[in-house]
């Protein structure tokens, strides 16, 4: 288990190294995040802690980003895309999607990440089903009205014709 | 996102803000209806946002503000969202709310009373 020292200042965990790897990865940490093995009193950048320094070697002759660790990661709500949906593709599926976005914000504000993602997905999910659903409405209504307009001028010329 | 999609949804806004200067929705009988309006004769929170949308390109805030409320109000709000995007978190409270905005809006609109008939389009 090891503490880290954030980007903000802040010092985070204890969290397990595999967290740490998952963060390494995220590039949430990097080879300079300074760490500290829980037990011992010792802060040192995570490129010389052994059982981390495999990952987080910085590739040679690219120079090691700045660390930006956040506790929070952006998870997109879609919130902008289902408000859009239910304004303009006038179906009940933007309803549902706004009601995902505001899952996502209420589950990353309570800490619970994967759920935050799982409501992320349904509420995009439900943006595209409600934007097909109004696209193919639009098209099949494109096709009557031609359909129509086309039996009309028929109608018509056969009219002009018999007389 | 990807620099193809980006693309894409620009020329899409390009596309759909000059549709909607030139084309007035309530005089064209080509777009398509709103479904629910359609099937059920009742106002749904977005009906007559494209009406209110091609009055506020024509500078009409009145007219637009008529038609739906809802969708003037809203574009400030989303270009806000939009623009603040990586660095705003929205607090759930306000996104509630503005579910709660989308719905109740959707159902007052549909009294057939002074003063929530003014809200129809």
């Amino acid at each position: 288990m090891y503490k880290i020292i954030g980007a903000d200042g802040q010092e985070y965990g204890p969290v397990s190294a595999d967290q740490l790897r998952q963060w390494l990865t995220e590039g949430r940490a990097d080879g300079q995040t300074r760490v500290q093995a829980v037990g011992t009193t010792e802060w040192k950048p995570l490129s010389a802690v052994p059982e981390l320094a495999t990952l987080s070697a910085p590739p040679v002759g690219i120079p090691s980003p700045t660390p930006n660790f956040s506790p929070a990661p952006k998870i997109p709500n879609y919130l902008v895309q289902s408000i859009l949906a239910t304004l303009f593709c006038c179906l009940p599926f933007g309803i549902v999607a706004i009601v995902y976005a505001a899952q996502v914000n209420s589950k990353v504000q309570g800490g619970d990440i994967a759920g935050a993602e799982v409501s992320s997905r349904k509420a995009k999910r439900w943006c595209w089903i409600s934007l097909w659903s109004w696209l193919a409405v639009g098209v099949i209504y494109l096709i009557i009205m031609g359909v129509i307009m086309l039996m009309g001028a028929a109608g018509a010329a056969s009219v002009a014709g018999s007389r | 996102m990807k620099t193809g999609w980006k693309w894409a949804v620009g020329i899409g806004i390009v596309v759909a803000a000059v549709a909607v200067y030139f084309i007035n929705p309530a005089t064209v009988n080509f777009l398509p209806p709103c479904l629910l309006h359609a099937t059920t004769g009742l106002h749904c929170p977005g009906c007559g946002s494209t009406r209110a949308l091609h009055q506020l390109a024509h500078g009409n805030v009145g007219v637009a503000l008529r038609l739906n409320p809802l969708t003037v109000l809203a574009l400030p709000a989303l270009g806000f969202l939009v623009v603040r995007r990586e660095k705003y978190f929205v607090k759930p409270l306000w996104v509630w709310t503005a579910l709660g905005v989308v719905v109740v809006f959707g159902v007052v609109r549909n009294i057939p009373v002074y003063p929530f008939t003014l809200l129809a389009p």
